[in-house]
């Protein structure tokens, strides 16, 4: 990757670590990402403070009410200010759903990495910390999750169990722990043969101690980085699912569901279907670029 | 190696027959079979006859034994929605779906080989920027997003190409790409790192000191190196295909085994349902593994690890 190889060639001059926040401030990447994601995490926070709507009030008057660039080419003359990306077929205040549906993302998202995370996490802690059989038996469990489509068996499982969103993400949570498992299997090897692990087992700590207390913490950097990954997996994964028809149920505000309901009206109303689907891409872009930078970041800072 | 092989295989196997439990329970614990075939009006009694009818009162495992019998002999049943056999209704789908990833995986080897040679060869350049953005922005892109974006303007706005169904090979243009653009970050980030790898090795330190040109440098000698990895990354990213076609094909209403996935998700049609898992599954565990036994032919060092 072209900005770790940035950063390598950087980090032949010595610096001192307080340059380090310094670096992180000159990673656009990394900018950008934090950024973005403080600001959605914002919008969510204070929905309700955003706007006067509520994102489930229907009203029958205010029907397919245009965006406010109607009222500006002068094509709709119930279009204002008031419904800034005009109203849905329920007359819903999109921009409200809009503001309402980061919430559902972004709760997803984060519940989905914490359940993925600590199964995964848990499994690479034991997987490598112990190796021999039950590394064998874990690296089985491994390749099983790998050899599952994803996609696949998570609508099939919406399907049969009902969607809600509880089971969406239990679905998603319980599926996409693998990168964890190997990341944190990998890094649990190296961290094994260290002194101070030898020391702790020598002064009789006992293994959850070391598992927990010793390597774990260790273990931390990559696994907020690999976390930040799948929270933007699990968030276009629900959104898919939703799309479909088989994610979270109808009146919440899922931006996958707005795009799915919208997608009759293609024809009459693209926004409906090109602003939840921008909002959805550049959340995830800045997850990822988050992640990235982190990712090179701590690289960065290990190699100083 | 012929000893890694058949462990992978026994693997393999073993995952499959997980996979083909898993379904069956899932299957069977979610929906009552019984009340599917019958339909949602039936009354207490019609259910009792179609549980009689389709010996569905013995025990799960005996049924499980018997399922796995005759989808192994080839007759998996038939679909109680359209009423024919299983295999049948699979056989017309899956040419769709194989015609489908052909063209995709057509689309993201041009993409991701060409931007990613160019990016390795060039790379801490303008060139290279591109083509990590290209990168960046597809993992971000939601595909169902991209496709309904296409549709709208090269299907709506334009009208250059249909934008549903399976009739022409016009059809398969969008969704192809779509799916296609679906694993080009993947495909195109290794072969940069294989290319930069290859550019910076000893092999072509010496090709330069002979004095080749910098083409021949590049492609006789380090685009062959950048590949191998590309190759077993494919079979992966095929696999990857086949769950992403799921819904793209749901998108572009293409008659393909994703749509089939769909449709018979949606009405818990358990006969296609559990056999569109288990060929699915075993599609994808076939390449996962062929993936491996590629790594593991190109690259000797992991011949021994396991």
């Amino acid at each position: 990757m072209s900005l770790t190889r940035t950063f390598a060639s950087i980090l032949h001059i010595p610096r001192p670590i307080s340059g380090a926040w310094n670096r992180a401030w000159q990673h656009k990447g990394l900018f950008f990402g934090a950024v973005f994601t403080i600001f959605f995490i914002a919008v969510a926070l204070l929905a309700p403070y955003l706007s006067p709507y509520d994102p489930y009030a229907q009203s029958l008057v205010d029907r397919r009410i245009g965006p406010i660039w109607h009222m500006w080419a002068g094509d709709d003359a119930r279009a204002s200010w008031a419904h800034v990306f005009g109203t849905d077929k329920f007359g819903r205040d999109y921009l409200t759903r809009l503001l309402y549906g980061a919430r559902i993302s972004l709760f997803i998202g984060v519940t989905a990495a914490v359940i993925s995370g600590i199964i995964g996490s848990t499994l690479g802690l034991l997987a490598g910390y112990f190796g021999g059989r039950v590394d064998a038996c874990i690296s089985f469990l491994i390749q099983f999750r790998l050899s599952i489509p994803v996609i696949l068996i998570a609508l099939a499982v919406v399907a049969l169990f009902g969607s809600s969103l509880k089971i969406v993400i239990l679905v998603i949570g319980l599926l996409v722990w693998d990168r964890f498992a190997v990341v944190v299997r990998s890094a649990t090897m190296q961290i094994r043969s260290m002194e101070y692990i030898s020391a702790a087992q020598a002064i009789g700590c006992s293994v959850p101690h070391i598992l927990f207390r010793e390597i774990l913490p260790n273990a931390f950097p990559a696994i907020i980085v690999i976390a930040t990954i799948e929270m933007a997996n699990a968030i276009l994964l629900e959104a898919a699912l939703s799309f479909l028809g088989l994610g979270v149920p109808a009146p919440l505000p899922s931006w996958g569901l707005m795009i799915s309901e919208a997608k009759v009206e293609l024809f009459f109303a693209p926004w409906m279907i090109v602003i939840p689907g921008a909002c959805l891409f550049l959340l995830v872009l800045a997850i990822n670029l988050l992640g990235d930078g982190m990712r090179d970041f701590t690289a960065a800072l290990r190699k100083t | 190696m012929l000893l890694y092989i058949s462990k992978r295989l026994t693997l393999a196997l073993l995952v499959l027959l997980m996979v083909s439990i898993a379904t069956f329970a899932l299957t069977n614990v979610a929906i009552d079979p019984a009340v599917a075939i019958a339909g949602e009006n039936a009354s207490a009694s019609d259910i009792e006859a179609v549980r009689k009818m389709y010996a569905l009162d013995r025990p799960l495992s005996n049924q499980y034994v018997d399922w796995i019998g005759r989808t192994l002999s080839g007759d998996l049943g038939a679909s109680y929605r359209m009423h024919r056999p299983v295999f049948e209704i699979m056989q017309e789908r899956i040419q769709v779906t194989f015609a489908l990833g052909a063209a995709a995986l057509i689309f993201a080897l041009v993409i991701s080989i060409a931007l990613g040679t160019l990016a390795g060869v060039f790379s801490n350049t303008w060139v290279d920027r591109i083509a990590l953005s290209v990168a960046v922005v597809g993992q971000a892109m939601p595909s169902f997003w991209l496709a309904l974006l296409l549709i709208y303007v090269f299907g709506v706005h334009l009208q250059w190409l249909p934008i549903s169904g399976a009739d022409s090979w016009q059809a398969f243009i969008l969704p192809a790409i779509v799916l296609g653009y679906f694993v080009t970050p993947a495909m195109m980030r290794i072969t940069r790192a294989g290319m930069i790898d290859a550019m910076e090795s000893d092999f072509i330190r010496t090709a330069r000191a002979k004095g080749l040109s910098r083409v021949s440098i590049v492609f006789k000698h380090a685009f062959r190196n950048a590949m191998v990895p590309v190759v077993a990354l494919t079979a992966v990213q095929l696999g990857y295909m086949l769950g992403g076609s799921v819904v793209i094909e749901t998108v572009f209403a293409m008659p393909g085994m994703g749509y089939l996935a769909w449709e018979s998700i949606s009405a818990s049609d358990i006969p296609l349902i559990q056999a569109i898992v288990l060929v699915m599954a075993v599609l994808y565990v076939g390449l996962v593994m062929l993936a491996d036994i590629i790594n593991c032919l190109i690259d000797p060092r992991l011949r021994r690890g396991r």
